[in-house]
């Protein structure tokens, strides 16, 4: 209770500050406030567990500050959140972004928590190597909640020829992954003692990302590289048969894409490719490391009728070294197929003078044979006021990226208002 | 006709392609036919007097074409291990085929007389390999001594020395090398180089990668064309009917040129590189027209015939113009000119007929879909690189017409001095690059030996035996030791040699004695002693058998046709001075000889022959323009482009050479055409504007960007020829960018100026009209004259109505700022509301515009960007930025008539429906409220959400009033209301408007507040920086 009371405090302290600020005029506030619940469509988990019915339920109070310099081309953004955790019981302070803008001539400065989105797929990702919350994707959040701030300065040099941007981000911070708490997938290393081996926060470990920029001939052309950490853990046993204990660990990894999306055949067509290279594994033969892999995509998106999208995209992954892989996989150990693809579709439909709209994603891989879908009706009561429903359909073999989360289908429904 | 034509082609598209690959498919059956003739001296009819003499010559003295092989080894010839391998050599290259053992030329064929003991010694100067030192030096001091050998088989310092190797053919010449190449390569030793030389075998050498060259520079140009035109249409589609023009037509005359029996000279084997750019120029002006009418028309078929339209005249007669002006070079005496001339001409015409047929062919092949997406998506061409320098240039020399006179005045005195100061000359050891190989040899070979460039000379007598005179004897060998004396001449034997050895010989090599005898008895038993001893063959080369002509063999060190004109000279003064002995005769020949004599006939007859095409264009010039102005206009361009290049030759110190003079005639189909065009063009134009400045201005829109179009192409295309081996192909490659680039610039900018100049003379022929024309001229000229000034458009069409009303409502000022208040009211009377702000720029040039939207409320899309770069005739890019997740995505745009952010405008109310895409009527005119307005109907084109549009439009501003939509039932679907018009900047603006959906009763108010135009935006405002981080001075 102490933390829901630190919480409060924050909450109100902040209110307060930004109301004071406002009166001086460059200071302007807004926020939303959004309910949600996430309802489990099975009750008992892969292990045969209970897991309680729901998988969220959540209210999130969000308070957006902005100040600015009247003199120079300088401002702050704070857009900072109080949850309440209505499972957990308890009351959080979650601060999304907040971070200082400073611009002269060409060159435009970001300092601070941010939300960095690189690549032209649609949710599916070749570019973008920064920070994601599958538990908000997967549970139904909205999607302003799937991707998470970085700690960064960000460069920005808008220049006529090449547009670049540099990252230098530190601490390293993860994709939220869904775990066995919230959804029904069983803990491999259940009863074993985890240990987590994060990069440690410093210069060495600094993420640092360039991105250079262009239209050219009617498409937008873009070069990315990264050089950082896979965004998911790798795990490490220690002691054999039975392990003692295991250690998460974050391996090494750089990037390098290139982007493309125009208009064209009605639509526009995106593509990207890249290769992720994983430092830590050069050879391929780490069976706890990833592999360096090759990832592409490429999609389509162009409207139907009045109102309405359809878009498919077609992504695929490719390990660089699978031989190696297979020959140092330990004896029993599930095998990763050395290709994974990925089909996506989106048809969206908005009605009553885009009051209304309804939508359906989903995944299917070929390779896996395993899917999402997502189905989404969303309506908008006033300009305050909308709510929504949807559902997150997971199927497929239980080894699969989505079929484990085949017991965790959920239906969920949320409201936000904002003001 | 050509209309039906091109409907024909528009509606049968694959049969009028398939008709095409048939025939040039049954022409094609004609290539296995070729015959190839790499022989220059087939310039001169094989009945013209100097090569009738020659080949007389030949058989008469056995002369044959001959081989230059030289041996050179630094370290000296006349060593131990050095000769072996050379005598090996020599035995091996007497067994290839083709060549004529007995003649052949060496240390260890040829006899060298020698007294031996006060008789007369004739063997070869190396016969058994000594093997001393002082059998290597005898040999040496043999040769060094017998000024019949010295210099030529050997060098003077022994580093050197030479085999001649007469062959039977001088077709064979480059076969006999290449296996001469390999005898070397492997005989001689690794520091012994060995060189190939002579005019047979550059000939036939560069016969040989003539052929290659055809087979690779040509199409690399070919490909350079096509990329270039890929690069100025931007699309794929239109590349396939310009190959398909530029091939057909060259495989077309080839194909008759084989198939009519003739063989495939030096000459013929450029006509694809001519044909090419010219047979692409019909082409490239349809699809260039098409191109820009297509922007307009946005369908294909309407673009193809009204592009065509107003070509066809003017293709016509460029084609016909230069193609007549080709066949023209039939009246040369060159036959291999005429060949060219005539089937060039036909393949002008052949290609005119491709053009025209499948250029329309093929466009109609392509679909709707891909041209929109092709030639829409690009953008306007207003904006171009082209635009950009073009329209200034088009404002320059009008305005500035003396200053480009000047100029031209200049020029032209620029390039008559560098006429004068053009050398003619050529050899066809030069048309390889200086460091090709057989350049080597030529350098190193002449610099060692008497020369490798044979040539002729026979003096005969009218008296039996008469050369055997001891006098004709000494006059003889005077006048070789007076040639001798000129710079090029290396060495020159005659039978007065062969006396004067013996002479010498016999008398113990008493050097008193090496002279021409006293006495016709002396004379008699030499010459017998010499022919008894050695082979009769020897003597026969020099002296025939009723001993009244003799042949003086000069070899000499450079093939230039300028050097052999000197060295003929040379002796004409000699012979000026000393008076030839009675009853005898000289007369020059020999293969530079030859050379040279066709090379003057070139000069003179391409001259005449491009004189004569001249007139025939000046006089079809006259018949197309009825005017002697136009057509002496006409030919500016042309003689100036020809005067510019010659002149500019003259002055770069290059030699007028064949492909120099073949290239004069390619002036006449390239620069002739842009004139016709550019006089055809405005011509037409002046005619319907009647205004000399409207009517330049014109010119530099669609008709200087198809011919500027044509001149990038042909002129960079053309130019990987400059990568060529051959330097006939580099030249012509070079002078094809210098003609181009002349007769460009001569059309645009000399030709306007003068027009100006001339527009006494215009309005003279205009008045001239029939009155009715005139009186209707000026009935529109005061009409609009009126429309403009009272802005009472009592005449304005419903078209032009519309068109004002759209420039009005949508392209206000430069730009424009404002907050937008859109109010989404329901039936119901529930509210909703979207605030953002507006900006608009409009491009300087073209109808193209930047918008920009930020979203302020409502909440859930506050911050969001929203940008539009709209074309005028192509898709709209569009982008959205979303600050929640931070990413700036493209959106499609191919649903203008989507609803904008909800409200009942859709996307095309917002930033405007082109007028061009439906058709208008005026229906009546009417008060609404207290303005007068004009009731304008319009149907859509193309099938759209409405069927039926009326407008009313302020008769004062041109601001829509009001618009009523109705649908495909004829039911009132949607009302558009201006419910207040305001005053900004001095501009009548809506500032209020409704949308009413009729059926659903739902409707969207617009306000517009803290409006403002020409605020001052600029163009890369419109920016993804600004989406992602709008200024502060936008969003407030």
């Amino acid at each position: 209770m102490r933390r829901s009371r630190a919480a409060v405090a924050m909450a109100g302290l902040l209110t307060i500050g930004s109301v004071a600020l406002a009166q001086s005029g460059n200071v302007e506030t807004h926020g939303f406030l959004v309910t949600g619940a996430t309802g489990r469509i099975h009750d008992t988990g892969a292990d045969g567990n209970p897991q309680g019915d729901f998988l969220l339920r959540e209210d999130r109070f969000r308070l957006d500050l902005e100040g600015w310099s009247e003199d120079i081309d300088a401002e702050i953004k704070v857009k900072a959140e109080v949850v309440h955790d209505a499972l957990a019981r308890e009351i959080t302070v979650d601060l999304r972004e907040g971070y200082f803008d400073y611009s002269a001539g060409d060159f435009d400065f970001r300092l601070g928590r941010q939300v960095i989105t690189w690549g032209v797929g649609d949710l599916l990702f070749v570019s973008d190597v920064w920070p994601k919350d599958w538990v908000s994707f997967f549970a139904g959040r909205p999607m302003d909640y799937f991707k998470v701030g970085v700690e960064a300065l960000r460069v920005r040099l808008w220049w006529d020829v090449v547009n670049v941007e540099v990252v230098g981000a530190t601490p390293f911070q993860p994709d939220a992954l869904p775990d066995s708490a919230r959804f029904a997938v069983a803990n491999p290393f259940a009863g074993i003692e985890t240990r987590m081996d994060a990069p440690r926060d410093g210069y060495d470990n600094a993420e640092l990302g360039v991105k250079l920029s262009r239209k050219a001939l009617g498409v937008d052309f873009a070069a990315h590289a990264y050089r950082g950490f896979w965004s998911a853990p790798s795990a490490r046993l220690e002691g054999a048969n039975p392990p003692q204990s295991v250690t998460m660990f974050y391996p090494a990894l750089s990037v390098y894409t290139l982007t493309a999306q125009t208009n064209a055949a009605g639509g526009v067509v995106s593509a990207e490719a890249g290769l992720y290279d994983s430092r830590d594994d050069a050879r391929g033969d780490d069976p706890t490391t990833p592999n360096s892999q090759i990832r592409a995509l490429v999609g389509y998106e162009r409207p139907l009728w009045e109102d309405a999208r359809a878009g498919a995209q077609y992504y695929v992954e490719a390990m660089a070294h699978y031989d190696a892989y297979l020959a140092s996989l330990p004896a029993e150990s599930p095998v990763e197929s050395e290709l994974r693809d990925l089909v996506t579709v989106r048809l969206e439909q908005l009605a009553r003078q885009q009051a209304l709209r309804l939508s359906l994603f989903a995944f299917y891989s070929p390779a896996d044979g395993d899917y999402l879908v997502q189905p989404l009706a969303e309506y908008k009561l006033s300009d305050e006021l909308r709510v929504s429903v949807g559902a997150n359909l997971f199927g497929g073999d239980a080894h699969t990226m989505l079929g484990r989360f085949d017991r965790s289908d959920n239906v969920y429904a949320t409201a936000r208002f904002d003001f | 006709m050509m209309q039906q034509l091109t409907r024909f082609s528009l509606d049968r598209p694959k049969t009028v392609i398939g008709l095409a690959v048939l025939v040039t498919a049954l022409f094609a059956t004609q290539f296995p036919k070729i015959k190839v003739d790499t022989d220059p001296e087939n310039m001169l009819d094989a009945r013209q007097e100097d090569r009738v003499y020659y080949d007389e010559l030949k058989e008469e003295f056995g002369i044959r074409d001959m081989l230059v092989v030289g041996i050179v080894d630094a370290q000296g010839i006349f060593r131990l291990e050095s000769l072996p391998p050379i005598a090996r050599a020599i035995d091996e290259i007497l067994t290839v085929e083709g060549v004529v053992i007995e003649d052949v030329v060496s240390l260890t064929t040829t006899n060298n007389v020698k007294s031996g003991g006060g008789l007369l010694e004739m063997r070869p100067a190396l016969t058994d390999m000594p093997t001393t030192d002082e059998g290597l030096a005898q040999i040496r001091e043999d040769v060094a001594a017998n000024p019949f050998l010295h210099e030529k088989i050997a060098s003077a310092d022994g580093t050197a020395i030479a085999i001649y190797v007469p062959i039977q053919a001088k077709d064979m010449s480059y076969r006999i090398s290449k296996e001469i190449q390999g005898i070397l390569d492997r005989e001689l030793l690794p520091h012994q180089e060995a060189h190939l030389a002579g005019l047979p075998v550059a000939e036939n050498t560069f016969g040989h990668e003539m052929f290659l060259q055809m087979a690779v520079v040509a199409p690399i140009a070919f490909a350079a064309v096509l990329l270039l035109a890929f690069l100025l249409f931007r699309t794929g589609a239109f590349l396939a009917p310009l190959a398909m023009t530029a091939m057909f037509s060259v495989v077309w005359t080839m194909a008759l040129l084989i198939g009519s029996g003739n063989a495939v000279h030096i000459m013929s084997s450029m006509i694809p590189v001519f044909l090419m750019p010219i047979a692409i120029l019909d082409a490239v002006h349809i699809l260039s027209e098409f191109f820009d009418r297509y922007r307009e028309r946005g369908e294909a078929r309407a673009a193809v015939m009204e592009a065509m339209k107003p070509l066809y005249r003017p293709m016509l007669m460029t084609s016909l113009t230069s193609s007549v002006g080709f066949a023209s070079l039939a009246l040369a005496d060159i036959p291999p000119v005429r060949v060219f001339g005539v089937f060039v001409a036909f393949g002008i015409v052949a290609a005119w007929l491709l053009s025209i047929t499948l250029v329309p062919a093929a466009i109609s092949l392509t679909s709707e879909e891909r041209l929109r997406k092709a030639i829409l998506a690009k953008g306007s061409d207003k904006g171009s690189a082209f635009d950009k320098a073009l329209r200034p240039l088009g404002r320059f020399t009008y305005a500035r017409s003396r200053v480009v006179l000047l100029l031209a005045a200049g020029t032209i005195a620029f390039g008559i001095v560098g006429l004068t100061r053009i050398e003619i000359n050529d050899n066809p050891v030069k048309w390889f690059r200086p460091r090709h190989p057989m350049r080597v040899a030529d350098r190193v070979m002449n610099a060692a030996f008497g020369g490798t460039y044979m040539a002729d000379i026979v003096l005969e007598s009218d008296k039996p035996e008469g050369m055997k005179d001891p006098a004709v004897l000494a006059y003889l060998a005077n006048a070789q030791e007076h040639l001798e004396s000129h710079a090029v001449v290396g060495k020159t034997s005659s039978v007065a040699d062969i006396v004067k050895r013996i002479h010498f010989v016999l008398r113990d090599n008493d050097p008193a004695y090496d002279v021409i005898p006293d006495t016709a008895g002396a004379v008699g038993q030499f010459l017998f002693l010499f022919e008894s001893s050695g082979g009769p063959g020897d003597l026969q080369k020099f002296l025939n058998a009723e001993g009244d002509k003799a042949h003086v063999w000069v070899q000499m060190k450079a093939g230039d046709n300028s050097l052999m004109q000197g060295v003929v000279k040379h002796l004409d003064d000699y012979v000026a001075v000393n008076p030839l002995p009675d009853g005898v005769t000289l007369h020059w020949s020999g293969m530079t000889y030859i050379n040279m004599v066709w090379q003057g006939l070139m000069v003179s007859g391409m001259l005449k022959a491009v004189l004569g095409s001249f007139v025939v264009v000046f006089a079809l010039m006259l018949i197309e323009f009825r005017s002697l102005v136009l057509a002496l206009l006409s030919m500016i361009p042309l003689s100036l482009a020809i005067l510019l290049s010659y002149g500019l030759l003259g002055w770069a110190g290059k030699e007028y050479d064949m492909p120099i003079a073949v290239c004069s005639s390619l002036a006449l189909g390239l620069a002739v055409d842009f004139a016709i065009h550019f006089l055809h063009r405005f011509k037409e134009s002046y005619a319907e504007t009647g205004d000399m400045r409207q009517t330049c201005d014109h010119m530099f829109d669609e008709p200087a960007r198809a011919i500027s179009r044509n001149a990038v192409v042909v002129s960079l295309g053309f130019l990987p020829l400059v990568f060529s081996t051959l330097t006939p192909y580099v030249t012509v490659g070079l002078f094809f960018a210098l003609l181009m680039a002349f007769s460009t610039i001569s059309t645009l900018a000399l030709l306007p100026s003068l027009l100006k100049a001339l527009g006494g003379y215009f309005e003279r022929r205009q008045r001239m009209k029939p009155a009715t024309t005139t009186l209707a001229m000026l009935l529109l000229g005061v009409s609009l004259g009126v429309a403009t000034l009272s802005a009472d458009a009592a005449d304005l069409t419903a078209d032009e109505i519309m068109e004002k009303s759209h420039e009005a409502f949508y392209y206000a000022a430069d730009d424009m700022r404002t907050k937008v208040t859109m109010s989404l009211v329901a039936e119901s009377g529930s509210t909703r509301e979207r605030v953002l702000t507006l900006l608009r720029i409009d491009d300087a040039d073209t109808a193209d515009q930047k918008y920009f939207v930020y979203f302020h409320r409502p909440g859930d899309v506050r911050d969001m960007t929203f940008m539009v770069w709209k074309y005028a005739d192509a898709a709209d890019d569009r982008w959205l930025f979303i600050p929640a997740v931070d990413l700036v995505r493209r959106i499609s745009a191919d649903d203008k008539r989507s609803s904008f952010v909800g409200s009942d405008f859709t996307y095309e109310d917002v930033s405007g429906r082109a007028p061009t895409e439906d058709t208008h009527s005026l229906a009546r005119e009417e008060a609404l409220g207290e303005r007068n307005a004009f009731v304008i109907e319009s149907a859509p084109k193309e099938g759209t959400d409405f069927t039926r549009k009326l407008s009313w439009i302020d008769a004062e501003s041109y601001l829509p009033l009001r618009e009523e939509y109705y649908d495909a039932q004829e039911q009132l679907s949607r009302v558009f209301t201006a419910d207040k018009i305001e005053e900004i900047g001095g501009i009548p603006t809506i500032v209020a408007r409704t949308m009413r959906n009729v059926k659903s009763g739902h409707r969207t108010e617009v306000t517009y507040e803290d409006m403002e135009y020409d605020s001052g935006l600029k163009d890369g405002d419109f920016s993804e920086r600004n989406m992602r981080k709008p200024p502060r001075r936008w969003t407030r």
